[in-house]
């Protein structure tokens, strides 16, 4: 029995280790490394992905449950790299290690989609990624970017 | 900038490139761990279409040395920054005798140095590479090059209007000698490119997934490992079994890793564990929960975080005379005249790295040579260490450095490669290890737990005429040379180390958290007392003072004028002395952390009730000539988070000999809805060299928190973690 899902677009079937989280399928199998491994048990958020449009943490994600499913990740999310939310995180210069920032950016992104003009309080609900260098108040200063870069393009 | 008459520039080319051998200059200061070396280069490759692509030699964790040292050599060589790409230098090792060196530029990252090093060097790289540019415009157009001036890319001749590129240029510059051993460097007014915010060069790289980190990268028929460790402290195994893990699909062999106790405080012990080698990550995974191993419990059973404090407690209430790390003065004496005396005891917990990205390593054993493909801060030691553990010499170790999801000092260390290093002897394959996050927490050294008892004494004037402080920790220093050393006549620090099977090691500005903590909530305590304002009586105590001797990694002298500046501009952007409404307080504290001055004000809210109670943060840093504001405010604003998530949350849990705390569910890391929503950072301009700020910002946190807090509710806490009452 085959499971099939697509990851960016493209079609998938595994038939294999279907216990296995999507994270390391992703990282392993599928090449897309843009998605990295904080934890392993759904805390850090560094894993995150769209799961049919919502944002999911890919390491709580076996493959036998995504049957069907449409999963996004950070090498998905644009073409050229100009998705708004990329373009605040650049002009922001968010980044340290960089190592969270793709969690964060899709965590970000599964939020524009569903409020477009997020107060604090909304990001401070929504956003629970570690940032472990504490890049916070950047990451904060580009979604409020990211929503008003959205609204122009809209 | 003068080269003598021994030291010249040795230079080759391969195609376009242009390979620059530089002398360090003698006046340039000793860097961490390496030798001071006569070669240091700097690899630039100027290619025909004026596109530059510079090799930037400092690790990068996310301080950003891999865009600021490129800055350096860019603004000296008038490069146009829009022409110039960065990627991370090889790792070349020579072996001089019994020393190991860096053949070209030294790559390790730790204690802010990298900027402080590197500055003379980088400028005089990119200062050199514009003289000989311009000798071959001189050559090109038959012109003196002193008549030619430069300018983004380009050298002109101002007399004509021609301009001839940068690109056109380089393989001629290659071929010559440098007329004049007088270099002149750019004066700060000149700068286009330092003090500008320039992005990250990653930036692109980051926000689109591109594979950076150690984690990411694969090499062709690679296998992979996992290790099931030991859960205490320098466990045994009585004996196991591997035969269920071998039947997992994909599982190949199991390998033992021995115990290896490591003597050198700085190094790190190596647990006992099997790891599992599998075709596949989630195939070692498999066979790793699948493993049956009898541990047996080594000497530290009966350790826990509670039982340490205690010992510590102990320990501080002995002094002798082997205890003491300085004693300026006479201060019993001071004691005996005093008009009051002031006495707290602060404790401080064991804190975990928590880099992003847990190691990792991917080493591929060949015939006579060995490849490591590693995120890690001293690539130097990696290659030394693997040397020495396979009997080759260093020229045999290819190190390839990538960039590290975090560092804070704990990827200065070799443990993780080793490991790899003794499973992968056993197969003729590349092998990858890949640490969990429970591995990355046990497996830690940690920033120390302390406790310190401090005595103050205070005289009929208000000054501190006596201060005692005596601190037990398992290991590490106590910077007995931090500020108020030199202000306090009478200044006796002891201090007293307990051997554990809790490791103690480099922990982002280690130990500075802890005085600061120890200092700065003292200070304020004895202002309080004296009913003075807190920002008044710091600036009273450090009085006239200009500078004063330090000794201490960072730095031979600490300037009290520098460290008042930062004190009084933070409290001016908070408005010090505006009221705050009953409930909200002020907190200031300020540390000197290996040649930066930073100080920050806290404002706390303790009537808040839904949202984080630090309402405002404000900092002020002086880190010499600012080289990349962008850079330093992002350093100050996530140093500062870090020093609160230390002082609220990162607390490691010790029981029964073993880490207890072992992810982020039970070792909570601040998230966004917990810090707070803006700090407001200034640089003090000034025309010092520039020194750094990977830990500078880290340090005030805790003790400008808890000032914070005491300022809004009278409670004074003097025992980490605070709690945000």
């Amino acid at each position: 029995m085959a499971i099939k899902f697509k990851i960016n677009g493209k079609q998938y079937a595994v038939t294999d280790n279907l216990d296995m989280p999507l994270l390391w399928y992703l990282r392993e199998n599928a090449n897309l490394t843009g998605t990295k491994f904080g934890c392993g048990i759904g805390q850090c958020g560094a894993c995150t992905v769209h799961l049919n449009g919502n944002a999911a943490r890919s390491c709580q994600l076996r493959l036998e449950i995504l049957d069907g499913a449409e999963i996004k990740t950070i090498e998905g999310l644009s073409e050229k790299g100009d998705h708004p939310v990329q373009r605040a995180w650049t002009e922001i210069d968010v980044p340290q290690c960089g190592y969270c920032q793709a969690g964060q950016i899709m965590a970000t992104v599964a939020l524009l989609e569903k409020n477009a003009s997020p107060t604090d309080k909304d990001i401070d609900r929504n956003i629970t990624n570690i940032c472990r260098c504490g890049t916070y108040v950047r990451i904060r200063k580009a979604i409020h970017l990211s929503a008003k870069l959205a609204r122009e393009v809209s | 900038m003068s080269l003598t008459r021994r030291e010249f520039i040795t230079y080759s080319t391969t195609g376009s490139s242009l390979l620059l051998c530089i002398p360090l200059s003698q006046a340039s200061q000793n860097p961490v761990g390496d030798k001071q070396q006569n070669n240091w280069c700097v690899y630039l490759t100027i290619k025909p279409d004026n596109q530059i692509v510079i090799e930037s030699p400092v690790q990068d964790m996310g301080q950003h040395m891999k865009t600021t040292g490129p800055m350096i050599i860019a603004e000296e060589l008038d490069a146009d920054w829009s022409l110039v790409k960065c990627k991370p230098a090889k790792v070349h090792i020579i072996e001089d005798g019994d020393k190991v060196l860096y053949r070209y530029a030294t790559m390790s990252t730790g204690g802010s140095h990298a900027v402080r090093n590197n500055w003379d060097y980088l400028r005089r790289a990119g200062a050199v590479t514009r003289q000989l540019l311009k000798q071959a415009a001189g050559v090109y157009w038959q012109v003196s090059p002193d008549s030619l001036k430069t300018q983004n890319s380009f050298v002109i001749n101002p007399n004509t209007g021609e301009k001839v590129s940068y690109g056109h240029l380089a393989k001629t510059a290659a071929s010559l000698q440098l007329e004049s051993s007088d270099v002149p460097l750019k004066k700060v007014r000149d700068y286009k490119i330092l003090g500008r915010d320039i992005t990250t060069v990653d930036i692109d790289e980051i926000v689109t997934g591109k594979p950076l980190f150690g984690l990411d990268m694969k090499t062709k028929g690679m296998l992979h490992a996992v290790i099931a460790r030991s859960p205490f402290y320098q466990g045994k195994i009585s004996r196991y079994s591997d035969a269920a893990a071998l039947k997992v699909k994909g599982v190949i062999k199991t390998i033992k890793i021995d115990l290896q106790t490591n003597k050198n405080h700085g190094g790190k012990v190596i647990s006992e564990g099997v790891a599992v080698v599998a075709e596949s990550l989630w195939a070692a995974m498999k066979g790793k929960a699948k493993l049956e191993i009898e541990w047996r419990q080594n000497k530290f059973q009966d350790e826990s975080s509670e039982k340490l404090l205690e010992d510590f407690r102990k320990l501080c209430g002995m002094p002798t005379t082997d205890s003491v790390a300085i004693n300026d003065g006479r201060v019993e004496q001071a004691f005996k005249s005093a008009d009051r005396v002031v006495e707290q005891e602060y404790v401080t917990q064991h804190m975990a790295h928590l880099c992003m990205e847990p190691m990792n390593a991917i080493v591929e054993i060949s015939q006579n040579a060995v490849k490591i493909i590693v995120g890690n801060q001293n690539p130097k030691g990696v290659a030394e260490a693997v040397a020495a553990e396979l009997k080759l010499n260093t020229a045999q170790v290819e190190v390839v450095p990538t960039r590290m999801g975090g560092g804070f000092g704990r990827k200065w260390q070799t443990d993780f490669v080793i490991e790899t290093v003794r499973i992968a002897k056993h197969f003729d394959r590349p092998v990858k290890l890949s640490w969990m996050r429970e591995d990355e927490i046990q497996q830690d050294y940690f920033g120390q737990a302390v406790v310190a008892k401090v005595k103050a004494a205070i005289d009929i004037e208000g000054n501190i005429s006596g201060w005692h402080n005596r601190q037990a920790q398992v290991y590490g220093a106590v910077h007995e040379y931090c500020f108020p050393q030199g202000l306090v006549p009478n200044y006796r620090v002891d201090r007293f180390f307990r051997p554990s099977g809790t490791e103690i090691g480099a922990w982002r500005g280690p130990g500075h958290l802890q005085f600061c903590f120890i200092a700065e909530s003292m200070i304020d305590e004895i202002a309080y007392q004296l009913n003075r304002d807190a920002l008044e009586y710091r600036m009273a105590l450090y009085g006239d003072v200009k500078e004063l001797e330090y000794k201490g990694y960072g730095g031979t002298s600490k300037n009290a004028e520098r460290m008042k500046k930062c004190y009084q501009k933070v409290a001016d952007m908070a408005d010090w002395k505006k009221p705050r409404s009953k409930g909200v307080g002020l907190g200031i504290a300020g540390h000197f952390t290996f040649g930066s001055y930073a100080a920050f004000v806290v404002e706390y809210d303790s009537t808040i009730k839904e949202e984080c109670k630090i309402t405002n943060v404000w900092g002020a840093i002086d880190c010499g000539l600012p080289l990349n504001p962008n850079h330093i405010r992002n350093q100050m604003e996530g140093g500062f988070i870090d020093g609160l998530n230390a002082a609220l949350y990162n607390n490691v849990r010790i029981k029964d000999g073993a880490v207890q705390t072992n992810n982020f569910d039970t070792l909570h890391f601040m998230r966004m809805h917990e810090s707070p929503k803006n700090i407001d950072v200034a640089i003090i301009e000034n025309d010092f060299p520039p020194t750094g700020v990977g830990e500078p910002p880290t340090a005030p946190a805790a003790a400008a928190l808890a000032n914070a807090i005491f300022a809004a509710t009278g409670v004074r806490q003097t025992e980490l973690p605070l709690k945000l009452i």
